[in-house]
């Protein structure tokens, strides 16, 4: 008895000693990781100084560090999981982006690893704002979601037509979860030239124009006036605004909820069609963390979907096409932009689109009636001389605020702006860390 | 049926009139052990239920006419220790001690056990077995079968009870095991929702006396069943006043009970109420399902001193109580959801005992269950756009109006903004049974024959008014009434016989016996006013019993064998008999929206009365089995083996029909001259054509052209399935208590096999897929050799597997210490499954090679797939399919496949979207999940004679490690896998007064 009660005071006296350990004791043991970049082989572009290399460990803890003459970027970092992303547009013209799979950093030694960057595909038709978080309703009772959409922009003083403009999400739906596509850490599409696309394409039947500087407001559900209801939405019935409505789909169409008849003013040319060669009875739109791109064709829409070479299987899910998880191959080509969406309640999120298309990711909170908002290319907007004195700074709906918040770096308020006259050139570097910030409000709220 | 009746009548008179014995007179005592105080209404029984009565007061008993010179006698009280023993004419008078029944008697057991005297496998628990192991629910006796399962027990999930079988199977297992408390059937026939068994959730299960489960081949005195029975009998007689309280983490109980004797000999009367709440989060003990019964039996023997004692029995148990929601804080606002599960259930019974020479016993009863199911939801909607809220229930096309302008119209708008929907589901089962059934005992020299004879008549209906709201603007879209108290009764009338025969083999070796048990049943089930009319169904049983001796002074001591064959019927259910209207609504025109988001809809509807299967057979089981009873050296063996083939198993299917209807596209609008705030919307039933009107008659109507469609019209049907073929062992060893240890070991297992695969025709449309290659809608049909699905509550689609092998060894372990000095058992029960094995089967039945493997996943083209092959990707064909223009032409549909992929790449295309592919290359791998095991404690102390306490402790080692699956070759845990509970508790204190 003596004995076990001897062997009990001593573990009590350990754990009282473990217990009583003031955290700011602990020691976490560093490790240098040196991540190391190397351009395409028939690029001019050879390693240089400068360029900004984002670590983000598994629990969304994020470093930066840049890289020294010899290409390499040097970081002290705790024992972990990370990834490393680059977007180089350090030349000003063309972009290069990176990513690293994932890379074990663990105290027993130091560790190396280059990411071999791909040129960026950067296209004068971009992706402006996508509002698909949703918003609270009046009453308490949890949140709207059937108020999505997306603006499309022309970033040039061209003019711009696109043939069959294309509306895309990649697989899967959510980038949290299990995503199957991936081995061994690298997607398994990464070096194939394609995004798959689920579920669904929507595309606009003739060819779309864009002046220089031209908006189109995509309304993805519901192409009504939803602040009647919910205060916090947005206003979609408006004349000039497109809509993904199509009657020849029955599924979706006869699904009210999300397609309810859109506004009478808007005009039937301005219905995008679509073809559906998944499961669901209307097209999956995360709410939380969508991977949104557009794209062009020139063929016909049909026939590009039931080409059997187009088709591509998510790993998790499908296996007959039609079937849940069928998705088409979209080429790298034809992509003009994308935006890859991490949200923040969960802490794991994995990329959907390979680093050609976009090295990045923006975080965003959903329900909050937040949307994604490109940010303002301030030295390409303010070199443009009908700008003058039409600029408005001070801009001041960013999310910093909050917890993995963002904001517009360029302090420009693109939105007031643009009422000023201004034109507007937002940054494009295929990397949605460097080109969105989280925005407070709706842009079409303004 | 002429013939059927000669039948009846040979097995009736088959036995042969022999010469009775001398009969004489047994007199005798019934009296406690402890005190020699007088024990009144103890039951004494003779022979095989031949003869009985029960005690008086002064626990004295006389039955005269004992027909041999010595015969078996049981006698039972309620409180102590059943006696069985051989009494002999020189025995007269008897004065039989009966035990308490503590945990003070050397002869504890707490476990299920093999019951004897039957001819087939049953296993009896009784209310010990049940106290130890903290019994909450009914369904929770599975896992104290042979190779049982614990799980951790909580009235939030409403488990079913189904004997011999797994989940996720064809032949609806748990819908085909009877349960019955007191006499009375708890049928689930009546119900509209589901095909399952029925609900143990609202049986008090305090106040259960003991539990018998037939898991063998029952007496043809059952029927409506296919998968056993299980038969629980709740309390009776005069019994002291006690108090449950149990508690887990889940789930508070508490309870009293008391039997009382009436005065003036007016009989007894069993008294219980027991209150059960499970919450179904701990961390917020609000969203609840609660039980609150009330039991009391009464029962009186008339004339137990005379030779014709009359026992009449009266038993009446209610339940209220359910599940509810509406008090969880965490919800939002109003909503809510509450489940009524209220419950009336009276049944009588008479026995009486005449003792002719051409009856011997009468029975007779009369019983009813009714329930009131109803489901109350409450739930908050909004809306910024006016919804469509189709209620057509007639052929055409109809446009939406406001409900304000019309409330009748068959199609109203939603309000937008936000509201309430308060919903009604109403369902009130009700069963009705009548039973009379008589028994005839008669000796031939050594030959005890033992006829019985009965009649059954029960009626099963729905006295609910279905779903209805409180506000009929809110119903939502595609409500339609469905009165469930306007289908038809199912009235089901039973006539059996059965002969029992049993005769000694050896004179000169103890016990040696031979029993012989055969019978016939005859279900006629009638519904009027439907197309099903009056269905016979004619189940033959027999079971046979050798005894080779009993209790010998041998190594062997007890050895006998025991095999039958018997066919149940299983009656359908009212989902099955009844299936819903339903109606194919399709959208034919869509306004545009106004600014204040009104838009006007209109749909062609196309209602379809039931689609009653006429060529619909009763499902029912051939069970086979064979087992043994061995004592070896004080080692009890019990083992059974069995072989069930169900036929005939219910399965819903979908019916495709080609149609055209007319679309008006929003587009033809913009020709319209009458401004949207003046436009009234209007459709033609007949053509669906539209007009467009203007409110101030400023603008003549104008009629919008409309384009024709072609698509298909669905609903669903009942049709039977193939067989499946289930078989297993169950086995049991009992070990002799370790005096030294006062522990005793039980070795209990079970091998169980399923091998079921569906390759009935079934059509299925692929309407995921909406356009077909040339961009119309998709215009062909798949017919597939069965499909993936079990449930009956959904038509079966398409899938690349149609049946499932399963195999699994289980191996249980219970070490039970028993001290009757300090009055306490403790029980070590290990549970091990060594053996789990499935596997998803493709059987192309008569249709040729329909499934191809392929190392490419999505590849619709591959070599003929083989059991053997692994890690491959497996795409299965439709065997034919059919087009929209030509629907009852059903075409091969392979060897089309490969001539279109030369010839017609549209319709390789489409003809491809009818294959169904594997999502992984391991899919058809065989999946054998590794050996795993849990441990569980049961303890048991009794304080004095005024209280007990059982603690249990499920999982107590927490045991969460993993288990390999040879499919995927992946590690899972075990924790939350459903393979072993998760670590659980729970504790009852037990006070008699």
């Amino acid at each position: 008895m003596k004995k076990i009660s001897y062997i009990l005071f001593l573990l009590l006296t350990a754990a009282g000693c473990v217990g009583s350990l003031d955290e700011d004791t602990f020691d976490f043991p560093l490790q240098t990781l040196s991540v190391s970049l190397s351009y395409p082989e028939n690029s001019s572009m050879t390693v240089h100084s400068g360029v900004v290399v984002t670590l983000t460990d598994n629990q969304g803890g994020v470093f930066k560090g840049e890289t020294d003459e010899s290409g390499t970027a040097v970081f002290e970092i705790p024992s972990g999981v990370y990834t490393a992303t680059v977007s180089d547009k350090t030349t000003g013209t063309t972009v290069y982006n990176g990513k690293s799979g994932e890379i074990v950093v663990t105290t027993s030694a130091a560790v190396f690893t280059r990411i071999p960057l791909v040129e960026a595909f950067v296209n004068k038709i971009i992706i402006k704002e996508l509002y698909c978080g949703g918003c609270q309703m009046d009453d308490g009772s949890g949140y709207t979601r059937n108020d999505k959409y997306a603006v499309i922009y022309n970033n040039s003083g061209d003019v711009v037509e696109i043939p069959h403009l294309g509306l895309a999400v990649a697989t899967p739906y959510n980038a949290t979860g299990s995503n199957g596509n991936y081995v061994k850490g690298e997607l398994v599409y990464a070096t194939e030239g394609y995004i798959p696309a689920a579920m669904g394409i929507w595309y606009y039947p003739g060819v779309m124009r864009f002046e220089p500087y031209e908006q189109k407001v995509i309304s993805i559900f519901g192409a009504i006036d939803h602040t009647q209801t919910y205060s916090n939405s947005v206003n979609l019935a408006n004349k000039d605004y497109y809509v993904l409505y199509d009657e020849d789909c029955d599924r979706y169409a006869g699904n009210t909820h999300y397609y309810p008849a859109p506004y009478e003013g808007i005009p039937h040319e301005n219905y995008f069609k679509t073809v559906v060669y998944g499961q669901g009875t209307s097209w999956v739109f995360s709410v939380t963390s969508p991977c949104f791109f557009i794209f062009q064709m020139t063929e016909n829409p049909v026939d590009f979907c039931n080409a059997a070479e187009n088709h591509y299987f998510d790993g998790n899910t499908g296996g007959s096409w039609g079937s849940y998880g069928s998705c088409l191959k979209v080429p790298n080509t034809y992509i003009l932009d994308a935006i890859e969406v991490f949200t923040t309640r969960y802490d794991d999120n994995k990329k959907r689109l390979t680093s050609d298309i976009d090295g990045g990711y923006v975080w965003h909170t959903n329900q909050n009636g937040y949307t994604l908002y490109r940010n303002v290319n301030k030295a390409a907007t303010e070199a443009l001389a009908e700008n003058h004195g039409k600029i408005v700074y001070g801009y001041s709906l960013g999310t910093q605020d909050i917890e993995k918040g963002s904001t517009d770096p360029s302090d420009i308020d693109a939105e007031a702006s643009i009422k000023n006259g201004a034109h507007i050139i937002f940054t494009d570097t295929n990397n949605s860390t460097e080109d969105f910030h989280q925005r407070r409000r709706a842009a079409i709220r303004n | 049926m002429s013939h059927r009746i000669l039948v009846y009548i040979a097995l009736i008179f088959l036995t042969i009139s022999g010469l009775s014995a001398q009969n004489f007179t047994l007199n005798g005592t019934v009296k406690s052990l402890r005190d020699s105080s007088p024990v009144p209404f103890a039951t004494i029984v003779l022979g095989d239920n031949q003869l009985w009565t029960i005690s008086a007061d002064d626990g004295s008993f006389t039955i005269k006419n004992v027909p041999t010179d010595q015969i078996k006698l049981s006698v039972q009280c309620l409180g102590y220790v059943k006696r069985e023993f051989v009494v002999t004419k020189d025995m007269n008078p008897l004065t039989i001690f009966l035990k308490e029944d503590n945990l003070e008697i050397q002869e504890v057991t707490v476990t299920a056990q093999k019951s004897a005297t039957e001819v087939s496998t049953a296993y009896t628990l009784d209310r010990k077995a049940l106290d130890h192991q903290q019994i909450i629910n009914v369904s929770d006796i599975n896992s104290l079968l042979p190779g049982g399962k614990t799980v951790n027990s909580t009235l939030t999930t409403d488990n079913r009870t189904a004997l011999r079988s797994g989940s996720s199977e064809l032949g609806n297992a748990s819908f085909a095991t009877a349960i019955q408390a007191d006499g009375a059937r708890i049928s689930n026939n009546a119900d509209l929702d589901e095909t399952a068994g029925a609900s143990t959730r609202n049986i008090s299960a305090t106040n259960i006396e003991s539990v018998e489960i037939i898991t063998g081949i029952p007496s043809v005195e059952y029927g409506d069943l296919s998968n056993g029975i299980v038969i629980v009998n709740t309390k009776k007689g005069k019994t002291p006043f006690v108090i449950d309280l149990a508690t887990n983490p889940h789930t508070k109980q508490a309870a009293v009970s008391k039997g009382f004797e009436l005065k003036n000999h007016f009989g007894t009367l069993n008294a219980s109420f027991e209150h059960t709440k499970s919450y179904t989060d701990i961390a917020s003990p609000h969203t609840s399902y609660a039980r609150n019964v009330l039991d009391l039996k009464y029962s009186k023997t008339f004339n137990s001193l005379t030779d014709n004692p009359l026992m009449f029995t009266f038993s009446a148990s209610g339940n209220t109580g359910g599940y509810d929601s509406e008090a969880d804080p965490d919800a939002f606002s109003d909503n809510y959801v509450k489940k009524k599960d209220y419950v009336v259930r009276l049944n009588s019974h008479l026995s009486w005992l005449l003792n002719k020479s051409w009856i011997t016993n009468l029975n007779a009863s009369l019983s009813m269950s009714a329930a009131d199911k109803t489901t109350e939801s409450n739930a908050n909607r909004n809306s910024a756009s006016t919804q469509p809220y189709v209620h057509t229930t007639d052929e055409g096309y109809f446009i939406a109006h406001d409900y304000d302008d019309d409330p009748t119209s068959p199609i109203v708008l939603s309000p937008t903004g936000y509201w309430y929907v308060k919903e009604f589901s109403e369902s009130k089962p009700l069963n009705l049974s009548a039973k009379l059934k008589g028994d005839l005992v008669k000796y031939f020299s050594v030959l005890t024959d033992k006829i019985m004879v009965g009649a059954e008549f029960s009626q099963d209906r729905n006295l609910g008014a279905g779903i209805y709201y409180d506000n009929p603007r809110l119903a939502p879209d595609g409500y339609r009434e469905y009165r469930y108290k306007d289908l038809p009764a199912m009235n089901n009338v039973a006539l059996y016989a059965e002969n029992k025969l049993t005769a000694p083999v050896f004179k000169n070796i103890k016990g040696s016996e031979i029993q012989l048990t055969f019978g016939l049943r005859e279900d006629l089930t009638t519904i009027s006013g439907s197309d099903y009319g009056t269905v016979s169904s004619l189940s033959p049983r027999g079971n046979l019993k050798y005894v080779f001796w009993n209790d010998r002074a041998k190594t062997v001591s007890t050895m006998s064998i025991y095999g039958g064959y018997g066919k149940s019927v299983k009656l359908p259910s009212f989902q099955v008999l009844y299936p819903r209207p339903t109606y194919y609504d399709e959208q034919v025109f869509a306004s545009t929206s106004t600014a204040d988001g009104k838009a006007f809809y209109a749909y062609y509807t196309h209602p379809f009365a039931a689609a009653r299967n006429k060529d619909l057979k009763w499902q029912y089981t051939n069970q086979c089995e064979l087992g043994t009873e061995i004592v070896v050296s004080g080692i009890k063996i019990n083992v059974s083996a069995y072989y069930n083939k169900t036929f005939k198993s219910y399965i819903s299917v979908y019916n495709y029909m080609p149609f055209t209807y007319y679309k008006t596209y929003a587009s033809e609008l913009e020709g319209v001259a009458i401004p949207s705030e003046n436009r009234l919307y209007s459709i033609d039933q007949t053509s669906g054509i539209v007009t467009v009107s203007d409110k101030t008659n400023a603008t003549p109507p104008q009629t919008l052209a409309a384009t024709a469609k072609n698509t298909y019209k669905s609903n669903t049907t009942f049709v039977n399935a193939n067989p499946i073929k289930r078989y297993g062992i169950d086995w049991t060893a009992d070990f002799p208590q370790i005096k030294c240890l006062k522990t005793s070991v039980r070795l209990d297992g079970s091998f169980y096999r399923y091998e079921g695969a569906n390759t009935t025709l079934l059509a299925y449309w692929p309407n995921s897929t909406s356009l077909a290659a040339d961009g119309t809608p998709f215009n062909l049909i798949g017919y597939y050799a069965g499909s993936s699905n079990t449930s009956t509550a959904s038509g079966a689609s398409n899938s690349y597997y149609n049946g499932t092998l399963k195999k699994q060894l289980n191996q249980n372990l219970t070490l039970t210490t028993h001290i009757p000095k300090i009055r306490m058992i403790i029980s070590l029960r290990v549970e091990a499954t060594l053996y789990r094995f499935s596997k998803l089967l493709i059987d192309s039945g008569k249709y040729g090679t329909l499934a191809y493997a392929s190392g490419e996943k999505g590849a619709t083209t591959g070599i003929p797939y083989d059991e053997k092959m692994r890690d491959f990707y497996v795409t299965v064909y439709p065997a034919y399919y059919s087009t929209w223009d030509r629907p009852d032409e059903l075409i091969p549909f392979a060897e089309r496949f490969i001539w279109a992929k030369e010839n017609d790449p549209n319709l390789y295309v489409d003809l491809a979207k009818l294959t169904t592919t594997t999502n992984y290359g391991y899919t058809f791998n065989p999946d054998k999940i590794s050996a795993y095991y849990s441990a569980n404690i049961s303890v048991t102390k009794e304080i004095g004679d005024r209280a007990s306490v059982s603690f249990y402790a499920n999982n107590f080692f927490c045991h969460n490690g993993d288990v390999k699956s040879s499919r995927t070759g992946l590690k899972s845990s075990l924790y939350d896998s459903g393979y072993i509970p998760d670590f659980y508790y729970g504790m009852t204190l037990r006070i008699k007064i």
